[in-house]
């Protein structure tokens, strides 16, 4: 409660200090927020007009519901309905991601916090330094690796690769640090529980928050992932998303008449119904979960 | 350097194919063949996968033409994947060739299919006088005209380039808001570099190439260029630019431009693109430069087949590229998904041309028959340019396009090409002519 | 004391079995790509023909990689410090703001990094597209009119800073607004109390209780922006084709290997490129404090 106070009272300050400074910060956060959901707008709205329409009519106007049904359509014309095929295959590697990347991250973050294994430290400071180098640094090197073991252009090797997960061992290892004491686990193993039970009857009934945390960071990361299925998945067949629709850029009339305008009925509001479907499951992720953005990047640093 | 290369290339083509040939089973199963095309010619493809189906196994893909070259040089990693022929573009061929992914193909084909396509397969000729490849298509530039607009400001079609100008900086003074061309993308290249003879990838042999943008032959297009976009009535941006279908192509402002054969069928009468009525349009012979004694034309695409020498079934893989080129049924009669007719571009060998002429001929959306015009500058693609291991289009592309937009300096754009070309060049080991 | 030892090394197997699946990833796709690559290097290729640790040397002299470097610092300078100085500033003003749709504001900032790779490669087509774009009537304020004012190899660094900023920075903004929150309230309204205005407690109070996560933020961010490749790729194949030709180091990485073939110079840039992620891992690591619940920093804890 009276922290509550406390925070009323700092919010507080700015309108207590300038009526002009407040309309000011607040009419540039209105400006940036609108800012920043026109381009969204923009590409939600295409695919609803006819091709011409984009340029004819008011870029934020709508045409009709028929459009979207009819783009759709027109997307699978392209090469007998491989569309389909890439929402599988980005719905089933991300899921597979999401699944493995979670429960390795979950285990090897309660080891590092419950256990002494040898080497504990080096293994912190391997996926700290892991987990803070981008991954595209590392995907001409894997394109060598996963060559050289007979993994080019199969899912697995993607599904593999990204389910290297240091940031979630980290925020593993971090939440089960500051939320399960020590003396619970030494009072379990007095009662003769084992490791394994250690983990799944201990730290696992109080690990919902984490989970939830882990798999929304390995989803956004994996879902528009481009470069590193790009070069190790080269047939169209094995295809994501993303991949399919830089695809469709340089394969279709759409952007690049040259390409052939007859030959297929892939235009601006067929390419934007792609671009949709890849970035609306995203933002809704992000919308719903964006506490978690916010407690998973602050982990380990902010005491909540 | 390049020469080494190539041996070993070649040495291990030879290695990897003594092993496939060993690892055949000793009866002759039904072959297999994978083709790539890209999405033009994905009906035609389809169809003969359906037409075969009952001798030949044909999976087909559809891949994009500038992607080849890189799934080529994975494939050559990883060693296997190779497709056993594939459309690409034009200059692929000797990019191909180096890479050990393009086989000769006389001994695959009877002498008389390479009688029906001397005329249009020079391209594919090596300097050991075999073929490489097989072409598609020709994309000659030719004059497209709307009639319609010519009359109505009362110009008769150019015959030399000088008329050419003189209709441009009229239009410019006297109808502002009318364009002569756009110059982005391949344009600038293929309707003014490459007709006019400027060297650009005049590859005299397999290790020298000559690129001299100081030459006259160069700078008598660069300054007309010059002239005209100073003037207002040619564009920098590509034909198919949101900017210029905006401003000249959907209003239909465009009174002549030059460009490849199929611009008609993919440029100017898409609904999607200019939409130009029927009724309007044909296509007239290339306009002569002064003091020459043939109208050249250039090319702009006009894609071909190769055949992988990892192919196991290499006389199958090619009887697709004749099927493709030559059959009735692809060139005139496949379906294509806008409810259209045949292949869209002017077929390479002479039979399919043939049976293509009667299509387009009787076509009543163009104003008078586009075809002499094709069929004469067919005959007069200047045969100086020629494929290059390195892929100068991108390069066209990314230099002279984009300094041209900037500077607005034609001479100034090919001179960026030249040296980005050169150092290109110089890396896969030619000799660079400047003169 | 042997009882105790036996008890503990038994326990340790169940936390080794459970740690293996990531130790398993870490080592296949964090450690062995590098060592690949390492040994790819030396192989000979069309450029290098005598093969080589000259390989690195070659892939400093060719003439795209300075052009590169060029076209990567400019897109960093101009991205980097920009993105920061804004997340800061917006984060302060939403810390600052006292309305209630506070709420609204923070969704709509986090939409645009729903946007990303090869849809952000679409939408900025669009944007920047006068024809057709949402944004063309400020964009004629500046004069744009055309697309070939646009889109030319010069402005690409812009160009590409503002698709990443924009991708970017509503995460940050609300990451680094979270980490304001965890300001005391004691501490503001003791500065209030002493007089300070908001601009002066942002400047002298919060910046330097956050400073850490700002770092934090600005390793990564630093990290990304040097690995930059889908967007000149994509633009560079499927758009304006030639635009960005080995536009970035990365994709001059690419170029290498799958145009030229020459998998050593491509491995050889990759590690060259791995450097300065890896030291700024480092500095985050060992020089803040940011990872101090992660207790690496043993030396840095003794000093305090």
């Amino acid at each position: 409660m009276l922290k509550n106070l406390e925070l009323m009272s700092r919010k507080t300050k700015l309108r207590q200090e300038s009526r002009f400074w407040t309309y000011m910060v607040n009419g540039w956060l209105i400006f940036f927020a609108i800012v920043s959901i026109i381009p969204m707008i923009w590409l939600l709205l295409a695919p609803s007009k006819e091709d011409a329409d984009i340029t004819n009519r008011h870029p934020l106007a709508f045409g009709s519901f028929g459009n979207y049904v009819k783009a759709w359509n027109n997307l699978q014309f392209f090469d007998n309905g491989v569309m389909f095929t890439w929402v599988v295959n980005s719905l089933w590697y991300t899921a597979s991601i999401v699944v493995l990347a979670t429960v390795t991250a979950s285990m090897a973050g309660f080891v590092l916090s419950a256990s002494n294994i040898r080497f504990k430290r080096s293994f912190l400071i391997s996926t700290l330094i892991t987990m803070l180098v981008p991954p595209m640094a590392l995907v001409v090197p894997i394109f060598v690796l996963m060559d050289a073991i007979s993994l080019m252009d199969r899912p697995i090797a993607v599904i593999l690769v990204s389910s290297l997960y240091p940031f979630g061992v980290f925020l593993s290892y971090i939440y089960y640090t500051t939320t399960i004491p020590k003396e619970l686990y030494e009072s379990a193993r007095l009662d003769g529980c084992n490791d394994f039970r250690l983990f799944t009857k201990i730290a696992l009934p109080l690990s919902w928050p984490l989970i939830s945390l882990l798999a929304f960071f390995a989803f956004i990361g994996n879902w528009a992932n481009y470069f590193l299925p790009y070069i190790l998945l080269p047939s169209s067949e094995n295809f994501t998303l993303p991949i399919g629709l830089g695809f469709l850029f340089y394969s279709t009339p759409a952007i690049n008449p040259g390409v052939g305008a007859t030959s297929v009925p892939i235009y601006k509001p067929e390419i934007a119904l792609a671009g949709v479907l890849i970035a609306v499951p995203i933002m809704i992720v992000f919308l719903i979960s964006q506490k978690r953005l916010v407690r998973g990047m602050l982990a380990g640093s902010i005491k909540e | 350097m390049k020469k080494k290369y190539s041996l070993i290339a070649i040495a291990i083509a030879a290695a990897v194919a003594g092993t496939t040939v060993m690892a055949m089973p000793a009866q002759a199963a039904k072959p297999s063949i994978t083709i790539w095309v890209d999405a033009p010619r994905l009906p035609g493809a389809k169809l003969y996968a359906q037409i075969m189906k009952n001798k030949v196994n044909v999976k087909v893909e559809l891949k994009a033409q500038g992607e080849l070259v890189q799934k080529v040089a994975l494939f050559n990693r990883v060693k296997k994947g190779w497709p056993d022929v594939v459309f690409g573009p034009p200059n692929d061929v000797s990019v191909l060739r180096d890479a050990a992914n393009a086989r000769a193909l006389n001994d695959l084909a009877p002498e008389s299919f390479w009688k029906d396509m001397e005329a249009g397969n020079k391209w594919c000729l090596g300097e050991d006088g075999k073929y490489y490849c097989v072409k598609n298509d020709l994309a000659q530039t030719v004059l497209w005209v709307n009639t319609k607009l010519m009359k109505d400001f009362g110009y008769t079609v150019p015959k030399t380039m000088a008329d050419f100008e003189k209709i441009g900086l009229d239009l410019a003074k006297n109808h502002p808001g009318y364009s002569v061309g756009a110059l982005g993308a391949q344009g600038a290249y293929s309707s003014w570099l490459w007709p006019s003879q400027c060297p650009v990838n005049q590859a005299t042999s397999a290790t020298a190439v000559k690129i001299a943008p100081k030459s006259p032959k160069c700078t008598r297009a660069t300054t007309m260029i010059n002239k005209l976009v100073a003037a207002g009535v040619m564009s920098t941006s590509a034909p198919w630019d949101a900017d210029f279908l905006e401003t000249y192509g959907k209003p239909n402002k465009v009174v002549m431009t030059i460009g490849p054969s199929w611009f008609g069928e993919f440029v100017i009468r898409p609904a999607g693109s200019w939409a130009v009525p029927a009724g309007q349009i044909t296509a007239a012979p290339m306009p002569m430069w002064a003091g020459e004694k043939i109208n050249y034309s250039g090319e702009w695409g006009g894609g071909i087949y190769t055949v992988s020498p990892h192919s196991k079934f290499p006389k199958e893989a090619l009887a697709f590229a004749i099927f493709m080129v030559s059959d009735k049924r692809n060139v005139v009669d496949v379906k294509n998904p806008d409810g259209s007719n045949g292949a869209p571009t002017f077929p390479a060998s002479a039979k399919g041309n043939a049976l293509w002429k009667a299509k387009v001929s009787s076509d009543k959306y163009y104003a008078a028959d586009p075809y002499p015009a094709m069929l004469d500058a067919s005959k007069k693609i200047f045969s100086g340019e020629k494929p290059v291991s390195y892929d100068s289009n991108s390069a066209m592309e990314g230099t002279f396009s984009n300094e041209l937009k900037k500077s607005k300096d034609a001479q100034a754009a090919l001179e960026a090409f030249a040296a980005y070309a050169t150092n290109l060049a110089k890396q896969l080991g030619y000799k660079v002519a400047t003169s | 004391m042997a009882k105790q030892k036996k008890v503990k090394s038994k326990n340790n197997f169940a936390m080794w079995v459970m740690f293996s699946p990531y130790l398993f990833l870490l080592i296949a796709f964090g450690l062995i790509p590098i060592i690949m690559a390492i040994l790819e290097v030396p192989h000979e290729s069309r450029v290098n023909p005598d093969g080589g640790w000259d390989a690195f040397l070659i892939v400093l002299q060719d003439f795209r990689f300075l052009p590169a470097v060029r076209n990567v610092l400019g897109f960093m300078a101009i991205f980097v410090p920009t993105t920061i100085l804004f997340v800061i500033v917006m984060a302060l003003m939403l810390d600052v703001n006292p309305t209630k749709w506070k709420k609204w504001l923070r969704m709509a900032y986090i939409v645009p990094a729903a946007i990303s790779g090869a849809v952000a490669v679409l939408v900025w087509y669009a944007l920047l597209q006068p024809a057709f774009s949402p944004i063309k009537e400020p964009l004629s304020w500046f004069g744009l009119t055309t697309s070939d004012q646009i889109w030319q190899t010069e402005k690409l660094v812009y160009i590409f800073a503002a698709m990443a900023f924009f991708a970017i920075a509503g995460n940050w903004i609300l990451i680094q607004f979270g980490s304001l929150q965890s300001i005391s309230g004691e501490v503001i309204e003791a500065a209030r109390v002493d007089g300070c205005s908001a601009f002066q407690i942002a400047l002298k109070i919060k910046l330097p209780l956050i400073k850490k996560y700002i770092v934090y933020m600005g390793v990564l961010i630093f990290a990304g922006g040097l690995q930059i490749f889908v967007e000149p790729q994509l633009i560079d194949s499927g758009i304006y084709s030639g635009i960005a030709e080995s536009w970035s180091l990365d994709q001059l990485a690419f170029e290498l290997a799958f145009t030229t073939g020459d998998f050593g110079g491509a491995s050889a840039l990759s590690l060259m490129l791995l450097v300065p992620s890896l030291l700024g891992a480092l500095v985050v690591i060992f020089k803040t404090d940011m990872f101090e619940e992660a207790e690496v920093n043993s030396n840095k804890k003794v000093e305090a």
